[in-house]
C-alpha cells in the first residue's frame, strides 16, 4: 500500500516586490508585483509502508518544498498529493499525530530547559499514553545513547548530542512516517554514524517509513536502499542506490604521478581528465582490461612514480548525475 | 488546545525565566520605574494646569492605569509573538507550528506568553486601586463588575490590534513601521479623548478603538463626558473587545492559510 503519493504536483511561490523603507513599505501594499517561481514541477512519485526513501538534489531544487508539502506547512499550487489516505494540509492536525518531522536546522526544543521538560510537553501535546510514551523513551535513550544528557539544558548540548534528542523527540508519539530534513547536517563522523545506525534500526525493525532528504551521500548510502533525485523541481532519477551507481558510476579514476614529462600516453580505453604538472588523472573503462593491467602495461612504457586507483564513490556519481543535467539544461538554452 | 495545556506552559516558561532570575527581576524592576516616570509626567502636568480637560489627577491616573493594565494582559498574549513573526516566517521557524496537533494561533500566543509584564500589571494595578480608593467613589456591583468586563474587552482590544499586525508578515513581511504607528497611537489615550480634534477622535473610535480600551470607560464609570458616545452606550463598550480578538483572529488565520498557500 502506498503510504504516500504524489501526483503531478507543483508548486508556485509568488514573490511580491517590496521597496525599501517606510514609504518603500506603504508602497508595497499597495503596488502588488511579483514574480512566480516554480518550486516543484509536476513532481509524481509514490512510496510504500515501511520503505526508506533519500530525497536528493542540489540547492533549490525544491527539496524543503516537498517535505512541507507532504507534512502539511504548504499546500500544492496543482496536483494530489496523499499521505496515509488524506490530503495532509486538509488533515493536519490528524496527520500530524501520525508523522514524525525533523529540521537538522531548526530546533523544536526548549532552549534553556532540560531536555526531558520539551520531551514531557510533547506528550501531552500529542496525548500519548503514558506506557507507550516510556517504552518508546527507553528505546530512543538506549540506542541513541541520550541518557546523559537527558537532564541537561538544551543549550548545553552538543549540535550532534541535540540532533539525536530531536530524533528521538520526532518518535515518542509512534509515528507511521519520519521526514527528516537534513538530519546531519554539521555533525562530526561520529555523529552521523550514531544517528545513521539509528535511523536504520527504526526503519527496519520498527517499519517507521523514511523520507530524508540530506547532501551527505552517506546518509543515504547507510540509511535508504531508494532514491529520488530531483533538479530544478522535477525528478531527474527514482531507483535504487546500487543501479544509480551501476548506470554512472561504471568508471573508475587512476591518479598516476610520473617520474619525468611522459608525453601523449596513447593506451585504448583510458580517457585523461586532468593534468597537474607530473600529475595525470585518467578515467577508465570498467568493462574494458582490468585496471591493474592497465595500469602495469603504463608503468611498462613510461617512467611512473606511483599511481593510485579510486573507485567511483556514491559522491562522484551524484556529481556526474548533476553535471550531466545542467549540461543538458545548457544545452537546451543554446539550442 | 486547552486551559491545561495553557498551564503547562506557563510551568515551562517560568522555569525558563527562572534560569535567568536575575535578569527577570532587574528587568521588571527596570519596567516599574519607566511607567512610574510616566505617572510622575503626568502628575507634573496636572499640578501645572490643575485638570485635563476638566479631569483631577486621580481621574486621570485611573484612565492611564486601565490603559496600561489591559495592555499588560493583552500584550502578554500577542505582542513579542506577533512581532517576531515576521522573523520566524523569513527564517522557517513558523513551520514548527504547523507540524503539531494543535491551533497554531493558540499555540503561537501561549508558548510565548509573556511573563515580563508582570510589572506593568503591579504598577498600574497599584495605581488602579489608589485612584478608585481616592476618588471615593459609591460603586455598586454593577460598577465592579463593569470595571471587570471592560479590562478584558481593552485586553483584547490590544490582542487582536497586535494580531492583526503580526498577520502581515504573512503576506507583506515587513511589520516594523506598522508596531510603530501602533504605538504611536497607543501613547494618545494617556489623556482624555477630548483633549484632541475631531480626527483624532474618529479615529481612535472607528478606525483604530483604542479609545475603547481606557477612555469610555473610565468616561463612564467617571460620568464624565464621553464626547462621541451617549450615555447608554456604556454597555456596549465591553463588546468592543471581543469583536476586535475575533477579527484578529480570523485574519491571522487567513493569512497563515495564505502563507501555506490555500486558496489564493
Amino acid at each position: 500500500m502506498d503510504i504516500i503519493s504524489v501526483n503531478d504536483i507543483t508548486k508556485t511561490y509568488r514573490q511580491y516586490r517590496r521597496f525599501p523603507g517606510l514609504i518603500g513599505s506603504v508602497r508595497s501594499l499597495f503596488t502588488r508585483e511579483y514574480i512566480e517561481e516554480t518550486a516543484v514541477r509536476n513532481l509524481s512519485f509514490s512510496i510504500k509502508e515501511g520503505e526508506a526513501v533519500g530525497y536528493l538534489g542540489p540547492n533549490g531544487a525544491g527539496k524543503s518544498t516537498m517535505i512541507k508539502m507532504m507534512t502539511g506547512i504548504l499546500v500544492p499550487t496543482v496536483g494530489e498529493l496523499r499521505v496515509l489516505g488524506s490530503v495532509p494540509h486538509q488533515a493536519r492536525k490528524d496527520n500530524s499525530r501520525q508523522i514524525g518531522v525533523v529540521f537538522g536546522q531548526r530546533s523544536q526544543l526548549w532552549w534553556d530547559l532540560p531536555v526531558k521538560d520539551s520531551f514531557d510537553l510533547h506528550k501531552y501535546i500529542y496525548k500519548i499514553p503514558p506506557i507507550t510514551f516510556e517504552k518508546n523513551l527507553e528505546f530512543c535513550v538506549e540506542l541513541l545513547a541520550i541518557k546523559d544528557f537527558i537532564q541537561k539544558p538544551v543549550r548545553q548540548l552538543s549540535l550532534g548530542q541535540r540532533m539525536r534528542v530531536e530524533i528521538a523527540m520526532a518518535l515518542l508519539h509512534e509515528p507511521k512516517i519520519l521526514f527528516l530534513d537534513e538530519p546531519t547536517i554539521g555533525l562530526d563522523v561520529i555523529a552521523k554514524d550514531q544517528i545513521r545506525q539509528f535511523l536504520r534500526t527504526v526503519n527496519r525493525d520498527k517499519r517507521v517509513t523514511i523520507v530524508l532528504t540530506t547532501h551527505d551521500m552517506k546518509d543515504i548510502e547507510e540509511i535508504c536502499p531508494r532514491m529520488i533525485v530531483v533538479n530544478k523541481g522535477s525528478v531527474v532519477y527514482d531507483g535504487s542506490v546500487v543501479e544509480l551507481r551501476n548506470r554512472l558510476g561504471n568508471e573508475r579514476q587512476v591518479v598516476i604521478d610520473f617520474r619525468e614529462e611522459p608525453g601523449l600516453i596513447d593506451m585504448p580505453g583510458i580517457t585523461l581528465l586532468q593534468e597537474e604538472g607530473l600529475r595525470r588523472t585518467y578515467s577508465f573503462a570498467k568493462s574494458d582490461a582490468s585496471v591493474f593491467d592497465l595500469v602495469s602495461r603504463i608503468a611498462a612504457k613510461y617512467p611512473v612514480e606511483d599511481a593510485s586507483i579510486e573507485s567511483a564513490d556514491i559522491d562522484s556519481v551524484i556529481r556526474r548525475l548533476y553535471q550531466q543535467l545542467a549540461e543538458a539544461d545548457l544545452k537546451r538554452q543554446i539550442g | 488546545m486547552t486551559l491545561q495545556l495553557f498551564g503547562k506552559l506557563v510551568r515551562l516558561l517560568l522555569k525558563e525565566r527562572m534560569e535567568y532570575r536575575a535578569d527577570f527581576i532587574l528587568s521588571a524592576f527596570a519596567q516599574i520605574i519607566a511607567y512610574a516616570g510616566d505617572y510622575i509626567v503626568i502628575w507634573l502636568f496636572i499640578q501645572r494646569f490643575n485638570t485635563i480637560a476638566g479631569w483631577t489627577w486621580p481621574e486621570i491616573a485611573l484612565l492611564y492605569s486601565i490603559g496600561l493594565f489591559t495592555y499588560a494582559l493583552g500584550a502578554s498574549f500577542s505582542f513579542v509573538q506577533m512581532r517576531e513573526l515576521e522573523s520566524q516566517v523569513k527564517q522557517g521557524t513558523f513551520d514548527i507550528l504547523l507540524i503539531k496537533p494543535v491551533n497554531p494561533y493558540l499555540y503561537l500566543v501561549s508558548r510565548g506568553f509573556n511573563l515580563g509584564y508582570i510589572a506593568h500589571i503591579l504598577i498600574s494595578g497599584s495605581v488602579l486601586i489608589w485612584s478608585i480608593s481616592k476618588l471615593n467613589m459609591q460603586w455598586t456591583l454593577s460598577e465592579y463588575i463593569y470595571l471587570i468586563l471592560v479590562v478584558v474587552s481593552g485586553a483584547m482590544i490590544y490582542a487582536g490590534i497586535l494580531t492583526i499586525i503580526g498577520a502581515v508578515s504573512f503576506i507583506w513581511i515587513r511589520t516594523n513601521f506598522m508596531f510603530t504607528l501602533f504605538f504611536r497611537l497607543k501613547d494618545f489615550i494617556a489623556y482624555p479623548l477630548p483633549i484632541f480634534g475631531t480626527f483624532i477622535q474618529l479615529l481612535l473610535t472607528v478606525a483604530v478603538p483604542l479609545a475603547f480600551v481606557s477612555f469610555y470607560p473610565a468616561a463612564f464609570l467617571l460620568s464624565n463626558d464621553a464626547t462621541l458616545l451617549p450615555q447608554w452606550a456604556m454597555w456596549m463598550v465591553p463588546l468592543i473587545g471581543p469583536l476586535c480578538y475575533w477579527a484578529g483572529y480570523r485574519f491571522w488565520m487567513y493569512g497563515a492559510n495564505k502563507y501555506q498557500g490555500a486558496g489564493g
